[in-house]
């Protein structure tokens, strides 16, 4: 029987074993639509409001499961829609197949109605992008498409497929065959390289180990762990490594960055030997590149060549799988003690312990914080949710407090910044993990930007726990107008809705909290609740995170107040 | 903008023959603040585009573009040719 290109898209998702897909309908989408009706018991449609909602759900799938992320919008407006989530997937390395309806391709190039030129649009944010004219074109387009999303760096593609050749038949039989490029590119690095590496960090009295999202994304977890027992070596982990390596580990020295923890940042300028795994030193890992472990023989690991000495000029590189790099270090590296290393970490953390996590986290008695929230909620979870946070001090203080235990249980828009990522992301996090916890921390304004997507959680009837930080305001852009504009406080104070009622409105049960006194019963409702809970719970309007390394100083220059 | 001889480079890439090829080149080029001086392409007969560009940038910032052209799907060699090879 002959099927339709829209069937064949469907059935080349099968073949790539989908069955969760986020999307919204619309009228160049309509016959992948109509052929998705005929595959309701095997592909599960989550129907969202908005299309960034659906990317960014497809997001929180691929991250919180490793597995491909898939969405779906019409032409125009629809794939528009996508755009801010694409240019997340790019910048956090998240294997996204996107499929966008396009107008008929007869019509292209005419001003159609819905019509954009979303191949052009997503150029420079995609890893690949293609448009489908002809049904025949499909199966083969597909394949390349999860290919390219997988390979090496996974990353967003888009496949941008004509109304005709939805609906035009396939002249031969549905064959799915997976992409095989002409070249396959195996990374590979010499013994003498590894043996040269091992010897630079057995030689080493001070080494430091960064981890990043490449450690999680090649699975490479055990081999980290496994080395870092074997040498003794601290580890420090970026915002998306952070869930890679065990938070209670004695040699983890906590979160790098512009609100990371103290000890590492000071450390990465005392470090005699930096082995930087899977991240690609970011500016808010880095702050001022001149005053950046210039001390350091910084030996790079990455599957990426163009971020090898990208930002950072490495002493040594291995361009390859963090996987395969690590196993093979760890043939190499010798137990080692750093013990006065070790004693200088455990000076640091004591400083910001007493100046700031233990002011935060003592209790008040008329106002809560969101440290403590957060703190509160890590100690009752075990560390072993997974927390999806959005952008700004919620998601600085839902790293720093969140003590993960796991990995694939961060789930956060590190890259771009997307505030409005929490909630749709959590969705697509708890369709691919139903038995593990999933908490969305959000503030008042990253909710606003996709509470639409509370009918999502009403609608699958998905049990997703969100924590509202409530400061009434855009918290991280009022500190930084408190701290580097003279506390002109420009646009940053928000009158905000009833979120309980517009929970409830939504068939979601909710509560709100503001006495630090019920804050523990608060939560214990929101955690023992077998449906889906919005906890708002109303902070200390001014509070600000520390530490902050101020943009422009050195990682060393980090303030503690 | 001068042009030092030295900044000179040519950079030769060879991509397969398709739609598009041509913008996600040069919007590399402008993404990363390379200016263009010239640019000539033909399609041969086996599939296949070659593309001389020539521009005047200093080392680093050509290696770092190199470096983001390797990952266009299309491309299947660069070379780059500067002062020291005349």
């Amino acid at each position: 029987m002959k099927i339709n290109g829209a069937q064949a898209m469907l059935e080349s998702l099968l073949a790539e074993n989908v069955d969760v897909v986020f999307g919204y309908p619309g009228g160049a989408i309509l016959p992948v639509y109509d052929a998705l009706y005929g595959y309701r018991d095997k592909i599960h449609h989550v129907l969202v409001r908005h299309e960034q909602g659906a990317v960014i759900a497809a997001e929180g799938y691929a991250k919180s499961s490793g597995k491909v992320g898939v969405c779906f919008a019409t032409s125009g407006p629809g794939a528009t829609n996508l755009v801010t989530g694409i240019a997340d997937a790019m910048l956090d390395s998240v294997p996204l197949v996107c499929v966008t309806g396009q107008v008929y391709s007869t019509l292209i190039g005419t001003d159609a109605f819905q019509e954009a030129d979303i191949i052009g649009i997503t150029l420079p944010i995609t890893k690949w992008n293609v448009q489908v004219t002809r049904a025949e074109d499909i199966p083969a387009a597909m394949a390349k498409a999860f290919h390219y999303a997988r390979e090496g760096r996974p990353g967003p593609v888009v496949v941008d497929i004509t109304k005709d050749a939805q609906l035009g038949l396939l002249e031969e039989e549905f064959k799915y065959q997976l992409h095989q490029p002409r070249k396959e590119k195996v990374l590979k690095c010499s013994d003498m390289k590894f043996i040269e590496i091992a010897d630079i960090l057995n030689n080493a009295e001070r080494p430091l180990i960064l981890a990043g999202n490449g450690v999680g994304i090649a699975g490479a977890e055990d081999e980290l762990l496994k080395l870092v027992n074997k040498a003794t070596i601290p580890v420090a982990c970026t915002l998306h490594g952070l869930h890679n390596f065990p938070s209670d580990h004695e040699l983890f020295v906590g979160l790098l960055g512009m609100h990371g923890n103290y000890a590492p940042n000071i450390m990465t300028n005392r470090a005699d030997v930096i082995l930087a795994v899977g991240m690609r030193f970011d500016d808010r890992v880095t702050g001022n590149l001149t005053k950046y472990a210039k001390q350091a023989k910084i030996i790079h690991i990455d599957i990426d060549h163009a971020e090898i000495n990208k930002n950072v000029k490495s002493y040594m590189h291995v361009h390859a799988d963090a996987k395969y790099a690590l196993t093979n270090l760890l043939r190499y590296v010798q137990p080692n003690k750093h013990e006065a290393w070790r004693e200088l970490f455990l000076k640091l953390h004591q400083e910001e312990h007493e100046q700031v996590i233990v002011p935060e986290l003592t209790m008040q008695k008329d106002v809560i914080r969101m440290s403590q929230a957060v703190n509160m909620v890590s100690e009752k979870t075990d560390g072993k949710a997974i927390v999806v946070s959005d952008v700004g001090q919620n998601q600085m203080v839902a790293m720093r407090y969140y003590k993960f235990k796991q990995s694939k249980s961060h789930i956060s828009s590190g890259g771009l910044g997307t505030m409005g990522f929490a909630l749709p992301a959590a969705i697509g996090a708890k369709m691919a993990n139903p038995d593990r916890e999933v908490i969305c921390v959000s503030g008042d304004g990253g909710i606003q930007m996709n509470i639409q997507e509370l009918a999502v959680i009403s609608q699958e009837k998905l049990p997703v726990k969100i924590l509202l930080l409530n400061n009434n305001y855009l918290g991280m852009v009022r500190q930084w107008q408190e701290m580097f504009h003279e506390e002109r406080y420009s646009f940053v104070d928000l009158h905000n809705p009833d979120f309980i009622g517009i929970a409830k409105a939504y068939g979601i049960k909710g509560s709100t909290v503001s006495d630090p006194a019920e804050l523990e019963a608060a939560v214990d409702e929101m955690l023992n609740s077998k449906e889906a809970y919005f906890l708002e719970v109303i902070v200390e309007k001014r509070e600000k995170v520390f530490p902050m390394m101020p943009q422009g100083s050195g990682v060393d220059e980090i303030r503690l107040s | 903008m001068t042009k030092r001889s030295d900044d000179m480079h040519i950079i030769n890439i060879v991509t397969r023959n398709s739609l598009r090829v041509l913008q996600r080149i040069s919007g590399l080029f402008s993404r990363y603040s390379v200016n263009i001086d010239q640019m000539s392409i033909f399609s041969g007969h086996d599939g296949l585009s070659y593309f001389s560009v020539i521009v005047y940038s200093d080392d680093h910032s050509v290696q770092k573009l190199t470096n983001q052209l390797h990952k266009i799907v299309e491309v299947c060699d660069v070379r780059i040719l500067n002062h020291k090879h005349f």
